[in-house]
């Protein structure tokens, strides 16, 4: 019976030390060129609704939407998972509350999106349901009526 | 048919400099796609398009704390020489250019000749963009990236001085340690190599150019100390990590007050053990921290065991060159490890007022020389082996090799998350130059039309959502 050649110590030490790096090159030269054919599975980006960004807190799309005139006070369905596991429609002020920090309504708010009273309840109602502590201090602070009974409140999730 | 004296040594050299310009191309590919962060990248621009050069050099020669006309210069000449206004693709251009230079200098410096200097190479690569000082260094443009500058000009002083003597060398030197001294203060360490080169018996600088070198680095200290007076921080300017956190201002004036030379100290270790250890991580016993609490995330031990495997390698590697050092005899590695060593003490010791790990990148990058000496040397010796046990050596240098490379893989995520905070920031440019410089708008009369044409390019750019990285990767790449 033939007997397998033996591994040399040198060679196994040497493709440890080889492996990983290597394919780290082989991954740099494939970056490239599947980026010169179109092909970039590490640098793509889904497209979004207004909405949509409004509740990753994704301001350069929200930016970008209202320049090419995209309305700040549109409902829009947004698709799971990235407020809730189902989809849901919402206007991008509310789903900003799924940031629970209120820096995306904000700048919702210097672009043309409007915070009615009835507004400002469904969103008060969503903070109170996600305890959104940042949201609700906002809310508070810019309220010039007593907040709303969440209980008579219809929201969205 | 034999093949001609010296064709391997010129394949090896050729298959090094390509493995060089793929790595390089590797991280370009997720600079070029990054927008810079907005900070200081966006003030600087306002100020290259309000201010000729002339102005910038009167006006801006020397600031508080700080003396760094090359780079104001500097990023006022790639601002005016951007073809149609194309600022960013000309400043990323300009970033590309130096990374690749960098990478190529650095890999020339490892003289590659023989398949076993081939198999260390890849990793030298992976420990160079791993290590987490380098992390830092590249993913922040201002909008020239000047931390790259002193890597790149480190790697062009190293390199003149391990050619034939020539006077052309000499000047060049002198130039680039004179420009990484005037672009910013961690330039110095320019002058470091030299000097060390020099001193370890590299000649392809002259004394006379390392005399002309020290000269200008005299004259830097003597005008900015004794004639401008511009100072440089101390204790109680910035916040700066210690013990578990970072500690504000006045928590350091509190705690070391009056005994500032005590924070110093702890400094100066704490920036040499960031680069050996990956712990502390500017200042903060991260790590420690993570032990203590029974809750140690994977990339974290990752860090910190390649990081120990690594510099226990090197030790074991440079110990035994001691005894030939101290007779004044170096043979070429060893002046790369003195240069090491020297790079690893000054560094370290111009990080005394503050930790940041950019400012330790010089010496991040000599460590990764470094270990490409000492596994090189291992596998050398192992080439004649044949026991078994010698199989045993193969586990720690795979457990090495891929624990670099996955930190490699963390930049790469690293400048993707980048991405997405840098855009979100550009996209509310104009209000946030409102609240940081009120008038801004006054400076220039086509100010407010630049912000919103740099603006407009930075939210039209993609960037990868963060929702849809999988969310095991948060346990092994680093956040910071």
């Amino acid at each position: 019976m033939k007997r397998a050649a033996p591994v040399k110590p040198f060679a196994l030490a040497a493709t440890s030390v080889l492996a990983a790096p290597a394919l780290l090159a082989v991954a740099g030269v494939v970056l490239v060129v599947g980026a010169i054919v179109g092909w970039e599975p590490l640098w793509s980006e889904p497209q979004l609704n207004l909405a949509e960004a409004a509740a990753l807190n994704d301001r350069g799309t929200i930016q970008r939407l209202i320049a090419s005139g995209a309305d700040p006070n549109a409902r829009a369905p947004v698709r799971a998972p990235i407020l809730k596991s189902h989809d849901i429609v919402v206007t991008p002020l509310e789903a900003a509350v799924g940031t629970r920090t209120p820096t995306t309504i904000e700048f919702l708010l210097t672009r043309g999106a409007r915070m009615d009273s009835h507004e400002r309840a469904v969103m008060f109602c969503l903070a109170m349901k996600d305890e959104a502590r940042e949201i609700i201090d906002f809310l508070e602070k810019a309220a010039t009526q007593p907040q709303a009974d969440c209980e008579h409140v219809a929201t969205p999730w | 048919m034999s093949r001609p004296p010296g064709s391997h040594v010129i394949t090896w050299t050729r298959a090094t400099y390509l493995c060089a310009m793929a790595f390089a191309a590797g991280v370009a590919y997720f600079l070029i796609r990054m927008p810079y962060q907005i900070s200081d990248d966006l003030e600087h621009m306002l100020i290259a398009q309000s201010q000729s050069a002339w102005d910038i050099l009167v006006t801006r020669y020397a600031t508080v704390e700080s003396m760094r006309p090359a780079m104001w210069l500097t990023q006022n000449a790639v601002f005016e020489l951007a073809p149609g206004g194309r600022y960013f693709a000309t400043f990323k251009a300009v970033h590309v250019a130096e990374l690749t230079a960098t990478f190529l200098l650095f890999v020339r410096l490892l003289r590659v000749r023989t398949a076993v200097d081939f198999i260390a190479l890849p990793l030298a690569l992976v420990v160079l963009v791993g290590m987490h000082t380098f992390s830092v260094t590249i993913r922040e443009g201002y909008p020239v990236n000047h931390f790259l500058t002193v890597l790149l000009c480190c790697m062009v002083v190293a390199n003149l001085a391990d050619l034939r003597p020539h006077w052309s060398h000499d000047v060049a030197a002198v130039l680039t340690c004179a420009y990484a001294l005037f672009t910013i203060e961690t330039g110095i360490i320019v002058w470091v190599c030299l000097v060390t080169a020099h001193a370890a018996r590299w000649r392809g600088i002259s004394a006379k150019g390392v005399i002309a070198a020290t000269a200008i680095v005299l004259a830097y200290l003597v005008v900015r100390f004794a004639v401008l007076d511009v100072g440089t921080r101390t204790l109680g300017v910035t916040s700066s990590g210690y013990g578990f956190s970072v500690r504000n201002t006045g928590e350091l004036a509190a705690l070391f007050g009056a005994a500032p030379w005590k924070f110093y100290i702890y400094n100066v270790i704490s920036a040499a053990l960031t680069v050996l250890f990956s712990e502390p991580r500017a200042g903060v016993f991260q790590f420690t921290q993570f032990v203590l609490r029974g809750d140690v995330p994977a990339w974290s031990l990752v860090n910190v065991v390649v990081s120990t495997m690594a510099t226990v390698l090197i030790a074991v590697n440079l110990i035994p060159r001691l005894r030939r050092w101290r007779q004044w005899t170096f043979e070429r590695d060893d002046v790369l490890l003195v240069m090491f060593v020297a790079v690893l003490g000054a560094n370290s010791a111009i990080s005394y007022p503050y930790l940041k790990e950019v400012v330790m990148s010089p010496a991040g990058m000599f460590y990764a020389i470094a270990l490409y000496i000492a596994v090189r040397d291992l596998l050398d010796r192992m080439r004649p082996q044949t026991s078994a046990a010698a199989l045993w050596v193969a586990v720690p240098l795979f457990v090495l090799s891929t624990g670099w490379s996955l930190r490699a893989v963390t930049l790469a995520q690293t400048l993707r998350s980048s991405a997405f905070v840098n855009r979100n920031d550009w996209a509310a440019a104009e209000e946030r130059q409102d609240e940081v410089r009120p008038q801004w708008r006054q400076r220039h009369r086509d100010a407010e039309r630049l912000v919103r044409q740099l603006r407009d390019e930075v939210v039209h750019t993609p960037v990868p959502q963060p929702y849809t990285t999988p969310r095991w990767t948060r346990t092994w790449v680093d956040p910071y």
